[in-house]
């Protein structure tokens, strides 16, 4: 499998999981979908806390993760498209990987111990900086996977 | 058996703690990914090689997200069983007013209402919901094994990256 392929498998399933965090908008377009709600719900349930004041609010209803988790997985499917673009992005350093971490995991820690009030932007854009790098990772050790079973 | 330790162990770390709320409101998503990174290192100090590479990682992701997502939905169906409430009980209210939010007709949003009704009575009365059971087994094995999986690679990458730098 090439990296093209990859890179758009990658972006597909990414696209699909990332709807799903937006499951009011999609009964917009097919309501008896609302049957799944409870499974789909579950689903976001084992990768969220989903704490009904830290969900961001969309036409009326809200997403099915927090602010941080939605900013984390736009920072996955952001990157995606721009590797789509620019195939060639790619991180060797762990720095970011550790910066992203620490700023995350800050921000989790200064929130839950009350030290500054939780603003679910400062929460989505953690969560985007920290998703974005994870993504560029997990890209590059996937190529690193592919080329190795392929040289087999 | 010794090779597949590391996953075992990582796993029902993960399982236990995706089981813990306060743990789980904290960690989110990264209880699986954090696992196996923990297997991958704990595979590498238990083997004679220095080197990992990917597909080793990507295994022992996938065993550690395998083994998470059976001893993580052991423990919520038996401890749904002992207390007769869980996440879905717990959170009713919170579903009914999603739903109330959700552009469905009210017809619609009862049908689904009874639906989840139905499934919570069972666990207050039984302690087990057959649906429940099936869900929660179903959503545990392919989130815990896609996060378990990218989880043994990142861990990878990072160990490599670690390697090279101190190589040069």
């Amino acid at each position: 499998m090439n990296r093209r392929r990859i890179d758009w498998l990658l972006f597909l399933l990414i696209t699909i999981w990332y709807c799903g965090i937006f499951f009011n908008l999609i009964l917009l377009i097919y309501p008896p979908l609302v049957y799944t709600f409870p499974l789909v719900n579950l689903l976001y349930s084992l990768v969220c806390h989903q704490n009904p004041e830290k969900l961001i609010t969309i036409y009326s209803g809200h997403t099915l993760v927090c602010a941080r988790c939605t900013g984390i997985y736009s920072g996955v499917l952001l990157m995606s498209l721009i590797s789509l673009i620019e195939p060639k992005i790619n991180i060797e350093s762990r720095k970011l990987f550790y910066i992203s971490v620490i700023i995350l995991l800050f921000d989790v820690l200064m929130t839950t111990f009350k030290i500054y009030d939780y603003s679910k932007l400062v929460a989505f854009t953690t969560g985007i900086f920290f998703g974005g790098v994870m993504f560029l990772y997990f890209r590059s050790a996937l190529y690193k996977l592919f080329i190795i079973t392929e040289a087999h | 058996m010794k090779k597949y330790l590391p996953s075992i162990v990582s796993g029902f770390g993960a399982g236990v703690l995706q089981i813990v709320p306060i743990l789980k409101g904290l960690a989110c998503c990264l209880i699986v990914p954090a696992a196996s990174y923990a297997a991958v290192v704990l595979h590498k100090k238990s083997s004679k090689s220095n080197k990992i590479d990917y597909k080793t990682g990507f295994v022992i992701g996938l065993l550690t997200g395998l083994f998470a997502a059976a001893f993580g939905s052991f423990f919520e169906i038996i401890i749904t069983l002992i207390t007769k409430q869980n996440d879905v009980t717990g959170s009713f209210t919170q579903i009914q007013q999603m739903l109330s939010t959700l552009p469905i007709t009210p017809a619609l949003r009862q049908e689904v209402l009874d639906m989840i009704a139905g499934v919570n009575n069972d666990i207050a009365m039984y302690g087990f919901s057959t649906l429940y059971t099936i869900s929660i087994i179903m959503n545990n094995f392919i989130v815990n094994t896609i996060f378990g999986m990218v989880g043994g690679l990142v861990a990878v990458k990072i160990i490599d990256s670690k390697e090279k730098r101190d190589l040069e």
